[in-house]
């Protein structure tokens, strides 16, 4: 197999992202749910860490839950940004110049794959950040630091939302690659990834901060994932994806 | 001179009952500027695509510089020779005309100073340096075209294929499209041009292939007139009717008369003595004639007898 051509994947990856900072369609909705869901995981932890909290929630098995609650942005941003990729260059007409340039295949791939990925992974690192802080600064004055479930904060900002992040931008792309149109990707992406935002707050709350449940729910998404790239693989060639939606 | 381009069987199919490209084989010597002509949903763009590699023939091949089409490691060496001029421009809007260049001369490897010089040398030759910093959904559909064309030149290829490139232009910008034309073919490249404008394709082509699924016609424009219609005359009378045209088709030598008003059209085959003897028969008929009158028939008239011929059922069709 020819080698990836970096400086090229990155050029075709920094268009989408220049193309996507230009449209106040795609920007707006992009920070608003970070910051949306990131204000009330922290509001909701910090009514259970004051014991306000209507179900009774421990304050670690709130930090927890609502550290899981953040593994929603790197489903929901991918398909956001990644619906539209393919599909809008069709509707653009810009899919036939792109096509006719020395990119292979694999290199377009990944070059689309990664403009969704990247700011959809950064704002799920910020979104992280910003409640990692936000909780300590919360219990700070009234438990040791140590008694939160640190260990599953991490696995799920490292381990999880990167997997959940591929295996949303996969099928995005894959659905985007045989659209006729941006809105119909965009509602058929959803609709595909609505079992896995079902499945990201169930599990979270079946397994709870356990480590070891948690690595099986990584293991199961990478599986997925890997399943999800190979059907996206197969439907990725230039010639397929010129005629699809014709 | 060598032959740059070879279409051998190319046949491409969707899906359908009939192929929408079907046992094309023709070539394309290098430095030659070819037409592809037909009507809407003859095959021209999918011919296109086919050719410069962004489809796969369903049956035969192509072989653009020795390369063969069918083989994907071939793909990008494929396309870094050609430079493609899609039916829409296909700009990023959203980005100025300096940067939609500038993507492009990085997605064929350029980089550094050479890119530098190539998007100046670009945009000073299809004027549109002052416009440099412009968003390219800005520009009127004319300047589109003319970045279209500086950005399939941009890496400087062997080839160049154009698919419709005066189409929907005013007669301004139609014109600045030519001249690029000329200028491609002035500099040595070869040009393929898929076109619904016979004029142009008369006046810049030097052969016209014409197709309907399959290959109608492949000659020069001249060459084809001459193959179709040989010598073309038209004799004006005071009182042309049906028996006058009954007249003239009775010479030797005369063929296809038509009647249009006073004016009787016929081609002549070869032989000095054909027209006076027309002229003649029409006279001993009791016709007077006004004016006799060698016609030059045009690559339209050529093009619409190819297309007709291929149009009429075969004899005994239902």
């Amino acid at each position: 197999m020819r080698p990836i051509r970096w400086p090229l994947v990155k050029e075709l990856a920094r268009k989408d992202l220049e193309e996507i900072a230009q449209s106040r369609q795609l920007l707006y909705p992009l920070f608003v749910v970070p910051v949306f869901l990131t204000g009330d995981a922290l509001l909701t932890f910090s009514l259970a860490a004051n014991g306000l909290s209507t179900n009774g929630l421990s304050t670690q098995s709130a930090f927890f839950t609502f550290a899981e609650f953040l593994l929603l942005l790197p489903v929901i941003l991918p398909i956001l940004l990644g619906a539209s990729s393919v599909v809008l260059e069709k509707s653009n007409r810009t899919l036939e110049p792109l096509l006719s340039t020395p990119l292979t295949d694999t290199e377009l791939l990944v070059g689309k794959a990664l403009a969704p990925l990247v700011p959809a992974l950064a704002l799920t690192g910020a979104s992280y950040t910003v409640y990692s802080l936000g909780a300590l600064a919360i219990v700070n004055s009234r438990e040791p630091l140590t008694n939160l479930p640190w260990g599953s904060l991490l696995l799920a900002a490292f381990v999880l939302a990167p997997l959940l992040g591929l295996l949303s931008t996969f099928v995005a792309l894959a659905v985007s690659t045989k659209a006729k149109e941006v809105r119909s990707a965009q509602q058929i992406a959803t609709l595909l990834i609505l079992p896995l935002l079902l499945a990201v707050i169930g599990v979270g709350l079946a397994v709870g901060p356990n480590l070891l449940g948690q690595l099986a729910f990584a293991l199961a998404i990478a599986a997925v994932a890997y399943a999800v790239l190979q059907v996206t693989v197969s439907r990725f060639h230039r010639d397929q994806i010129l005629v699809a939606g014709v | 001179m060598e032959e740059y381009l070879v279409a051998s069987d190319l046949t491409r199919s969707y899906g359908g009952p009939t192929p929408a490209v079907d046992g094309l084989s023709f070539s394309v010597r290098r430095g030659e500027l070819f037409a592809l002509l037909g009507p809407n949903g003859a095959g021209k763009t999918t011919t296109i695509r086919l050719l410069t590699g962004l489809l796969g023939p369903t049956r035969g091949t192509a072989y653009v510089g020795g390369l063969d089409v069918r083989d994907l490691d071939a793909g990008p060496e494929i396309r870094r020779h050609i430079g493609l001029l899609p039916e829409a421009a296909g700009l990023y809007e959203s980005l100025t005309v300096r940067r939609n260049l500038e993507l492009f001369g990085r997605l064929f490897g350029l980089s550094g100073t050479d890119l530098d010089g190539r998007v100046r040398t670009q945009l000073l030759s299809l004027g549109l340096a002052d416009r440099a910093e412009q968003k390219a959904g800005t520009l009127s559909k004319g300047l589109k075209q003319r970045l279209a064309i500086a950005r399939a030149l941009l890496h400087e290829p062997d080839c160049v294929v154009l698919d419709e490139p005066t189409s929907g232009l005013d007669p301004e910008a139609a014109k600045g499209v030519r001249d690029a034309l000329l200028a491609l073919r002035a500099s040595g490249r070869t040009v393929i041009l898929s076109t619904h404008h016979l004029e142009d394709a008369d006046r810049l082509a030097d052969r016209v292939a014409v197709i309907r699924g399959r290959l109608l016609a492949l000659d020069t424009p001249a060459g084809l007139k001459e193959r179709l219609f040989r010598h073309l005359v038209a004799i004006e009378l005071l009182r042309a009717d049906a028996r006058a045209e009954e007249l003239l088709g009775s010479v030797e030598g005369v063929r296809s008369v038509t009647r249009e008003g006073t004016r009787l059209t016929f081609e002549v085959g070869t032989g000095e003595e054909i027209v006076p003897s027309g002229v003649e028969a029409l006279v001993r008929g009791g016709y007077r004639v006004r004016s006799v009158a060698a016609l030059n028939p045009t690559l339209e008239d050529a093009y619409l007898r190819v297309i007709g011929a291929a149009s009429t059922p075969p004899s005994g069709a239902a």
